[in-house]
């Protein structure tokens, strides 16, 4: 007459079992197909005198503003200095081509990839900033004029992650991702900002292919994580409440998160090797279930004692699992 | 006297199993194992003697006794 249970602990969001989520973007989403999609924000790491040489090098764009420039395939790129980063705002202009103009939004998301891309080659860098997570927020139009019709929407969405609510500005987090619906005058339609995460690419010297990766990962200990990286070899680690960097094997580790009990995401960047990334993070995803089977069995040992219970019997199986026997009633 | 056994496995899951606890109240010794890892119930497994009532599982002699 028994139960058996299965368990885990807080350090992980979900089972350590259940199958995790990895992808390699390599590019934005380009079944995006949505006519309303209006530009594409770039977050750069790059100074204005870096701005300037890309566009007069770029094959004369047409100068439309100070700040704006009208490709010929059809791109429009704005620069604006946006939160100390110069941040390139791209849309369609009347020269996309007639073959596009079905779709539109894919155009406009592959034309700026091939863009970004030109862009790094020319600096030979990666001109996305870091900070931002290589972050594209695609911008969308919207119907919406009054805050409140879209407070009402969210709520019928069951989406209650709202971290801001201005009549100029709404956030809010929905599947892992940061979403704002944002305008710049209150008599416009809201525009709805969407992250979307890219990785790719600084193509540097040429002669190596070198990606980065972004992963959710089922970590939320962050204790527990330092102590793995750290025995794994990392450097340069740095962590505060949400945030953890490092170095490991050439690549750089950035681990974040918006709020203490959600899981890590996990960004690499400077990939050079697939299979060697590949077999770091099974290395990482070993040795974190190893420092928490630890950390359970200590946390066990102080609390047994708490709540007046004996520990009968402990061992270790050949598989490594610890047996503890605990009398109880 | 009854016991838990608390399996602590390498990748971090943990697996607990109730032994000499009778009927239905060994599914709150799920709550002790909260109470000494925090952790998060993911399935719970009932064996076939869960619905067995404490009388039921008495033995012949312990009946004849109590009577």
């Amino acid at each position: 007459m028994s139960i058996v249970l299965k368990a885990f602990p807080m350090a992980f969001l979900i089972s350590p079992n259940a199958k995790q989520v990895s992808s390699i973007n390599e590019r934005p989403d380009l079944s995006i197909e949505n006519k309303n999609l209006q530009l594409i924000k770039v977050a750069t790491n790059i100074q204005l005198e870096q701005v300037n040489y890309l566009m007069e090098n770029l094959g004369i764009p047409y100068k439309y503003k100070n700040d704006t420039y009208i490709l010929n395939n059809g791109i429009n790129v704005h620069w604006e200095l946006y939160n100390s980063r110069y941040c390139a705002f791209l849309s369609l202009n009347n020269h996309i081509p007639l073959t596009s103009r079905h779709a539109p939004a894919s155009y406009l998301t592959k034309q700026s990839e091939i863009l970004m891309r030109t862009f790094e080659v020319m600096l030979k860098k990666n001109i996305r900033d870091l900070k931002s997570k290589e972050i594209f927020y695609y911008c969308y139009k919207t119907e919406y004029k009054n805050k409140y019709d879209i407070l009402e929407m969210l709520k019928e969405h069951k989406i209650e992650n709202i971290t801001k609510s201005t009549d100029m500005e709404i956030r809010f987090r929905y599947n892992n991702k940061n979403y704002k619906f944002i305008r710049k005058n209150k008599r416009d339609p809201f525009l709805i900002e969407n992250e979307q995460k890219i990785s790719l690419v600084n193509i540097g010297s040429g002669q190596k292919n070198i990606t980065s990766r972004n992963i959710n990962t089922n970590y939320t200990n962050k204790d527990a994580l330092v102590k793995t990286l750290r025995e794994h070899g990392a450097t340069a680690i740095e962590a505060d409440e949400l945030n953890i960097s490092c170095e490991m094997f050439g690549m750089q580790l950035i681990y974040s998160k918006n709020s203490s009990n959600e899981a890590y995401n996990l960004e690499i960047n400077r990939i050079t090797d697939e299979n060697q990334c590949n077999k770091l993070l099974e290395d990482l995803k070993d040795e974190y279930g190893l420092n928490i089977q630890d950390l359970t069995y200590h946390t066990i040992m102080e609390r047994l004692k708490d709540h007046n219970l004996h520990l009968e019997d402990e061992r270790v199986d050949e598989d490594n699992s610890i047996i503890l026997t605990i009398n109880i009633g | 006297m009854g016991k838990l056994k608390i399996k602590l496995l390498p990748n971090g899951m943990i697996e607990m199993q109730t032994e000499g606890i009778k009927g239905k109240k060994c599914v709150n010794y799920a709550k002790v194992l909260q109470l000494l890892t925090d952790a998060k119930i993911e399935k719970v497994y009932k064996t076939k003697e869960y619905d067995e009532s404490e009388y039921l599982e008495l033995d012949e002699s312990q009946r004849l006794s109590d009577n």
